[in-house]
């Protein structure tokens, strides 16, 4: 047993690094390639009351991209998710460098203390901002009887602005990481010589610490924007009617709506927009980048 | 070594996993599990039934296409057409009931319970209503004889009311306030029921099937009317915190609605528990301890006629049907029923309801 | 290095502004626990009775049993499972050269940022294609699909700060690739292994979406917890129930995050995110 188990393992690298992946990949295959086959496939059907016509047909594509309702939708997730982003990166900047670079001893218990809150119940860190932002929560209910207020602030809840700062709240401490990661790999004699060399704080800052930390900043938009324009929980419980975002109305299709193949084209028209813009920010990005090099 | 690792795993997994299933289960909404409705059947075998909940219908419904299966299930009338023709359900032999004729004949008249064929698919288990309640304190001008829907679109009240996010309770009643037959309407009438309800969704704080969130809003003043049905008046009047005077519309200008629930048979029934225990879990619900418990904790009038006669005072007087003369007082009503073109009317108010249409 | 002499007016700003970020990354959070003593029904602030009750009465619920051993089971199997996978990825990774290795590690780290809803509802329409009944098998699947990235994640930078050429020495003194797996390397990288294990654990106890797409007849605890959200009765319940689940998870975390660090350089371990 011994010596077969040897020959398996002196075969070339590839061979052994493959058979080491191949659960995985298997894995990945059935659970997440296949699904989106099935999705996509699902997308050129049609459903009439109860039953699956599978004879491929564009009619929910049309329907997405003409009915301007679900442009609404979508420009409206697309929306809150990119300012999401925008303030998230925005605001974890400096605590990222402020770990970076001004922290001496204790990195690691900073970052594990910034992360933590990430790990815990998704469902239960929103849920936290109805009670603060409710009709009888936390803000509301300490402006009252500061007597700043005579009638509870009904614009806090219920609305795209609660979803804003539900979503920011929730990913800020994911944006730290990868923005971390990058400024805690510049080199810090760089940064001495262009001291040395005459160049003030500022300048040092944007002409080598923020370029060279573009890649982790690239990184936390992305880690926040992709995932954040299919929220489902946050909009469901304070986004009140104007603050659904697309992931509502999928669920929608996959359930009351009853209309499978149209939530399909749904997902799949919101994914490949998604990808475009992701795709055109990253380039854009790089180059202005080069430009401040 | 690693394969019989794996196996090994596997089959662990696949016993945990492993489920008892030598009672009947029950799927129906929430709370329609609770104890009274299962106590006859407990009594019977023994053991607890099965049981699961669904907060509306058409999640119901989407769970059930997917594959979900029980042996019964507590839809509402309006439902059964559907469920029938997406192969869900199967016919009830009646015989087999203890308390089908403790049902009035209206009910188990109704349409939904029996087919041409004379085959009875709908065991009616409660009914009430769908109209609007208002807090006579903040909102005096609607009170008593002054009852109307038009409240909820009054722009006094704006941003000041709730309603119920389900298409079959929503809609026919906006339809119902502009003269529209929603269960019968063409396009373009369809078209103008959706001008009203977008007006109605621009003055709603609250959109929701969870009834226990509108009537909390109403309990805290944040709302003054809320679309609802007759348990959330019977909760808003027991509540303690809550003193505020309110009433359960009953508008001058129209017919409120009505609904009724009960149970179907599953055609999956009798796969993996007996069918007689499917038949006593439906029982269990026309059961007198079920009726009773309907009328003095949910605020629903039992389909078991007896149950009136074994409520209490208190209780009987807070439910709004003339328990006199039931089935006048149903007539009197509009019954809800299946709107044609469901999927389509549903995906319609869903936009209007996430103000992008 | 005088740019760097300590206490400079930018560094006590910086100073200021992280302990501003830590307490409103902390704060809202708090107020789970705040309101799930109100004795009040409703959630008002600010609270004026207080009480313990709900912490003992919530037990009394046995669908929270139900939910919360569903839960449990999930998470054991969906832990230990990707774990193993992880840590036969992370290996893969950083012992050996071969073709599309950079494709293949974004492949499996994809379902990290891939929205939810579109896994969900696709595992949803394969399962049903597949014929398998929903349940916690299906939803245990999902959950395996989404931890593998994280376990890959702490598992590549354990095996990376590792010495490779003590498992060689140890090959070269005549033990089998098992025997050195277990004598070797094991130890060393089982940190990172309960590591892996208290992390995933803990993201697939608190997943909520693709457990909602995912699950049949048993609900998984957050799922119960969501559903019992709905009534507005039993929110305290679930607050003083959520409120431990946090405390909790926090532990853990902390413990999984500690044991990860032992040892390594904080470049080491977020070195993944190039």
């Amino acid at each position: 047993m011994a010596s077969t188990l040897e020959n398996i393992f002196s075969r070339s690298d590839s061979t052994k690094a493959y058979s080491l992946l191949s659960p995985s990949l298997l894995l990945l295959i059935f659970v997440f390639a296949f699904p989106i086959f099935f999705l996509i496939a699902y997308s050129f059907w049609t459903q009439d009351y109860v039953t699956v016509d599978t004879t491929l047909t564009l009619e929910n594509y049309k329907t997405v991209i003409n009915k301007s309702a679900y442009h609404t939708l979508i420009k409206r997730s697309l929306v809150i998710s990119s300012l999401t982003t925008l303030v998230t990166v925005l605001l974890a900047y400096p605590m990222a460098y402020y770990v970076a670079f001004v922290v001496k001893d204790r990195k690691l218990l900073w970052l594990i203390a910034l992360t933590i809150p990430f790990w815990t119940s998704y469902l239960l860190r929103v849920f936290a901002w109805k009670l603060i932002l409710g009709y009888n929560g936390v803000i509301n209910g300490s402006l009252y009887n500061l007597g700043i207020i005579e009638n509870p602030l009904s614009f806090l809840l219920y609305n795209p602005f609660a979803v804003f700062v539900t979503l920011a709240h929730a990913w800020s401490a994911f944006a730290i990481l990868p923005i971390y990661v990058s400024l805690e790999k510049i080199d810090r004699s760089l940064l001495e010589a262009a001291s040395d060399l005459g160049d003030s704080a500022f300048k040092r800052f944007w002409r080598i610490t923020f370029p060279l930390s573009f890649p982790g900043v690239l990184a936390a938009a992305l880690i926040i924007f992709i995932p954040t324009t299919g929220d489902y929980i946050t909009p469901k419980l304070v986004g009140g009617s104007e603050g659904i975002m697309v992931a509502n109305l999928i669920q929608i299709m996959f359930g009351k709506a009853n209309n499978w193949p149209l939530g399909s084209s749904l997902a799949i028209v919101t994914m490949t927009i998604v990808t475009v813009l992701v795709i055109c920010f990253v380039l854009i990005s790089r180059w202005l980048i080069s430009r401040i090099k | 070594m690693k394969i019989i690792r794996d196996i090994l795993i596997s089959t662990l997994f696949f016993v945990s996993f492993a489920v008892n299933a030598e009672e009947a289960h029950l799927f129906t909404w929430v709370d329609q599990d609770d104890i009274p409705f299962i106590q006859h059947y407990i009594d019977k075998y023994g053991a607890e039934p099965k049981t699961s909940v669904f907060e509306d219908e058409d999640e119901a419904f989407a769970k059930l296409r997917a594959g979900y299966s029980a042996d019964v299930y507590g839809p509402c009338s309006y439902e059964i057409p559907r469920w029938r023709d997406a192969g869900l359900i199967q016919p009830i032999d009646v015989s087999k009931l203890e308390y089908w004729e403790k049902i009035p004949e209206s009910l188990r008249n109704m349409p939904g319970v029996y087919d041409d064929k004379g085959q009875v698919w709908f065991i009616p288990h409660l009914f009430g209503n769908t109209s609007v309640i208002v807090n006579t304190k903040l909102a005096p001008e609607y009170a008593g004889d002054k009852n109307s829907w038009d409240i909820l679109w009054d722009p006094k009240y704006k941003g000041r009311v709730g309603i119920l996010a389900g298409a079959v309770d929503t809609i026919p009643l906006v339809a119902a306030h502009i003269g529209v037959n929603a269960y019968d309407m063409t396009d373009s009438e369809w078209e103008t029921v959706k001008v009203k309800l977008r007006e109605l969704v621009d003055q709603a704080r609250i959109i929701t099937n969870v009834t226990g969130e509108l009537e909390s809003a109403m309990a805290q003043g944040e709302v003054v009317a809320v679309e609802a049905w007759n348990d959330s008046y019977n909760n808003l009047i027991w509540d303690e915190q809550f003193t505020d005077p309110v009433e359960y519309m009953q508008p001058i200008d129209q017919k409120i609605f009505s609904w009724v629930c009960g149970f179907a048979l599953s055609s999956t029934a009798g796969n993996e528990a007996p069918i007689e225990k499917a038949y006593a879990l439906i029982d269990s619900g026309l059961s007198i301890q079920a009726a009773q418990f309907l009328i003095e904790d949910w605020g629903y009038a039992p389909a078991n006629a007896d149950g009136f006669g074994v409520a209490s005072e208190e209780a009987l007087e807070l439910i709004i049907v003339d328990t006199s003369d039931v089935d006048a007082w149903l007539a009197n009503t509009i019954f809800q029923e299946v709107m044609p073109n469901l999927d389509k009317i549903v995906e319609e108010w869903e936009l209007i309801r996430a103000k992008v249409d | 290095m005088k740019i760097y002499s300590s206490y400079s007016l930018s560094d006590r700003f910086l100073t200021v502004y992280a302990i501003l970020f830590l307490s409103f990354l902390y704060i809202p959070v708090l107020f789970l626990p705040l309101f799930s003593f109100s004795e009040s029904q409703y959630m008002q602030f600010p609270i004026t009775d207080w009480t313990f009750e709900r912490y003992v009465t919530m037990w009394k619920k046995t669908k929270l049993h139900d939910a919360l051993f569903a839960s449990i089971k999930v998470g054991i199997f969906a832990s230990v499972i990707s774990t193993i996978l992880g840590i036969l990825v992370a290996r893969a990774m950083t012992r050996y050269l071969f073709p599309f290795k950079k494709s293949v590690l974004g492949f499996i780290m994809l379902p990290m940022v891939f929205p939810e809803i579109i896994m969900g509802v696709g595992l949803l329409i394969f399962a049903i294609f597949a014929g398998m009944q929903l349940s916690l098998v299906t939803v245990t699947a999902g959950h395996i699909l989404i931890c593998l990235p994280f376990s890959v994640v702490i598992l590549i930078s354990r095996f990376e700060g590792f010495d490779k050429s003590l498992e060689e020495a140890s090959l070269d003194l005549g033990e089998n690739a098992w025997q050195t797996f277990y004598r070797i390397t094991f130890p060393i990288v089982g940190s990172g292994i309960l590591a892996s294990l208290l992390l995933t654990f803990t993201i697939s106890f608190d997943e909520f979406l693709i457990a909602f797409f995912l699950s049949g007849e048993d609900p998984t605890l957050p799922i119960y917890i969501y559903g019992q959200l709905r009534h507005v009765k039993n929110i305290p319940y679930m607050l003083a129930l959520g409120s431990i689940i946090l405390i909790v998870s926090f532990i853990t975390i902390s413990f999984s995050e500690w044991i990860r660090g032992r040892g390594m350089t904080t470049k080491k371990i977020y070195g993944i995110f190039k």
